[in-house]
């Protein structure tokens, strides 16, 4: 009854119980919506790449190489020499290496130019390989393979032709057009920046910046961007570390993608506090508000107060009714709050992933987000405390 | 009918009630006052004489400051705020001005409500007896399930008189019901209202300033008479 009479109540009270679900559920979407991106995107980037042991790149920030070399994100400010590359290469502790050369793109993906060590070495989420969904690795240098989103997207099937375009940008003024790549495989999705890659090789970048139209010509590369190392034995990570960075032929430096990601967190952690104490505040607000509106409530609903007394309802009763009417409210807003960011989420998915090389799930739901959810019903139920405590005064002194 | 040898259902003895904690401002000064078993009392008084708050101090919203009270077997001075709000939902059924009904309940849901507070009963048996009574005081089942908002006057006095009644209480109080009716309506409401009493035995204690209606009634009682506050 106590429910029923809570309902009935609420809707008798139509507009201003519904502007103030409005306001509480676009608290709850914000402070939901950057909790979810918050998390997705500490998943995302940690699992975007496992198993490596240093990342070698040009002497720059140590945060701007992990960004251009593992996430795709910002550019590199200088390249690697081909033969600083192959001496590293061919140090005794490391196990393998993966080259990576940037600079490229097609239709707003990015091209990674690499080798088919590429395919068997780089290691994503728990230690996974990279699998081909369709075709298989480069054999001819105008072979190229797609990430699955960019296959998706663009709607690409095997054997279609790709053009290539100088920079990194949606638009270039400089188009390969002279030298289209052959897709030859398609790779089974990831959820990391893999998939928004297309894959060519390093003698199919270099032909196209050359103007050779050979397919399977022999050519050296005379730079790269960067390379990631495997190593035999991870005892040897800091001592071929100290050996990069004072290498006096060029500046090079070497870093652990797992320290590099710490650095990341801790820089991006003030952000995300400052965002998540923001939304919180707005829900807070918003939570403020729909106290004010019961506590105005009282007053007007005097009447209804000293009937339920005359009825026999104790002041107890009328506790639990505003503090049900806020509950219920609460509740109808996380509702459409979590509702409102799941269709948001399904109809910007794509469009992040392309633009920030995120990969966020459309069910906001975690073990975090029910936290916040519980931890926002706990500050209802405290904020209409009070006038849930006005109408108990109101019943027990209304005669 | 003779209720002079029938032990009292309320019974006042040296009843003095006061809002402040000063006892030469007492609004109430009973000496003595009874209301037996069944007996229709029609009370009578000028505003301002203390009606309203003897209807609280019987139905267990006030206690006196003094002296001694017992409504249908039980000590309300002596009853905590939860066995006083319990007695009134179980003992005493209440017409207000105006029916005082909830507007944006049903009819179903307003008396539900009452014998949520007042019945041990399950939700099924609920239905039962509101059913039963509904159809007893000639309420059109078109009706059971509307907003009171959208009921006539002469349909909100059936459901006040059917939330009042539903959990058979011994005593009904009623506080000036028919102040604002016109004849029509108010005959009307005091025909069902008496009927209603007679088929659940109940006691009646109705405050009104409109002494045609003494004919409905045993006995009748002016304030007056009563508090002694006035003199």
């Amino acid at each position: 009854m106590l429910l029923r009479l809570a309902i009935k109540s609420l809707l008798d009270r139509k507009s201003s119980v519904l502007l103030t679900c409005f306001a509480l559920t676009i608290s709850i979407f914000v402070l939901l919506g950057v909790e979810h991106i918050r998390k997705e995107s500490k998943e995302s980037f940690s699992s975007t790449i496992s198993g490596a042991d240093l990342i070698v790149g040009a002497k720059s920030g140590r945060l701007n190489l992990l960004l251009y070399s593992v996430f795709r994100m910002g550019s590199p400010i200088n390249n690697i020499s081909w033969r600083s590359y192959q001496n590293i290469a061919a140090a005794p502790d490391v196990d393998w290496t993966i080259p990576i050369s940037l600079g490229d793109s097609h239709n707003g993906f990015r091209v990674l130019g690499t080798n088919n060590d590429y395919f068997e070495y780089f290691k994503y989420g728990r230690k996974q390989s990279l699998s081909f969904e369709l075709g298989n690795q480069f054999r001819s240098n105008f072979d190229v393979v797609l990430g699955a989103e960019v296959a998706a997207s663009l709607k690409y099937k095997l054997g279609d032709k790709v053009v290539l375009s100088h920079g990194i940008g949606d638009t270039s003024f400089t188009i390969h057009d002279e030298n289209p790549f052959t897709i030859t495989g398609i790779l089974t999705s990831t959820g990391t920046p893999v998939d928004q890659t297309v894959h060519v090789g390093l003698e199919g970048i270099e032909a196209i910046h050359q103007g050779i139209g050979s397919t399977h010509a022999k050519l050296k590369p005379s730079s790269i961007t960067a390379f990631i190392i495997g190593l035999k034995s991870r005892i040897s990570t800091f001592k071929l570390q100290r050996h990069i960075n004072e290498m006096q032929e060029e500046p090079l430096m070497a870093i652990l993608p797992g320290v590099a990601l710490s650095e990341l967190w801790r820089m991006m952690s003030m952000l995300e506090n400052t965002l998540l104490l923001i939304s919180s505040m707005v829900f807070v607000a918003a939570v403020l508000g729909l106290t004010a509106v019961l506590a105005s409530s009282i007053r007007e609903r005097r009447k209804e107060i000293s009937l339920l007394r005359t009825i026999g309802a104790p002041p107890s009763f009328l506790f639990l009714l505003f503090q049900l009417e806020a509950l219920l409210v609460s509740l109808v807003s996380m509702f459409t709050g979590s509702a409102l960011l799941c269709v948001s989420l399904s109809i910007s998915q794509s469009q992040i992933s392309k633009q920030f090389g995120l990969h966020l799930s459309t069910t906001p739901f975690s073990m975090n987000s029910l936290s916040i959810l519980l931890s926002m019903m706990f500050i209802t139920a405290l904020a209409a405390s009070l006038p849930a405590f006005q109408a108990y005064k109101e019943a027990k002194t209304a005669y | 009918m003779s209720f002079k040898d029938q032990r009292p259902l309320i019974e006042l003895n040296q009843v003095v009630f006061s809002y402040t904690t000063d006892s030469s401002r007492c609004v109430l000064n009973i000496p003595s006052w009874s209301v037996s078993d069944q007996e229709h009392v029609l009370l009578v008084g000028s505003s301002g004489s203390g009606k309203s708050t003897l209807l609280n101090l019987l139905s267990g919203l006030l206690i006196p400051s003094k002296g001694a009270m017992t409504v249908a077997g039980h000590t309300l001075e002596k009853m905590n705020g939860r066995e006083r709000d319990k007695f009134r939902s179980t003992h005493i059924g209440y017409v207000a001005q105006n029916f005082n009904l909830i507007p944006y309940l049903s009819a179903v849901d307003n008396i539900k409500l009452a014998l949520h507070f007042g019945s041990n009963t399950s939700n099924k048996r609920f239905k039962v007896e509101i059913v039963e009574l509904l159809a007893q005081l000639n309420i059109s089942q078109s009706h059971w399930n509307k907003p009171i908002s959208q009921l006539s006057i002469g349909q909100q006095q059936r459901i006040a008189i059917a939330r009042a009644i539903i959990n058979k209480p011994k005593i009904i109080i009623a506080d000036e019901p028919t102040s604002s009716l016109d004849q029509s309506n108010r005959d009307n409401f005091m025909s069902i209202l008496m009927e209603a009493t007679k088929t659940h035995d109940t006691t009646l204690i109705f405050v009104s300033h409109d002494l045609s209606l003494s004919r409905y009634f045993d006995r009748i009682d002016s304030m007056s008479d009563i508090n002694k506050t006035e003199s």
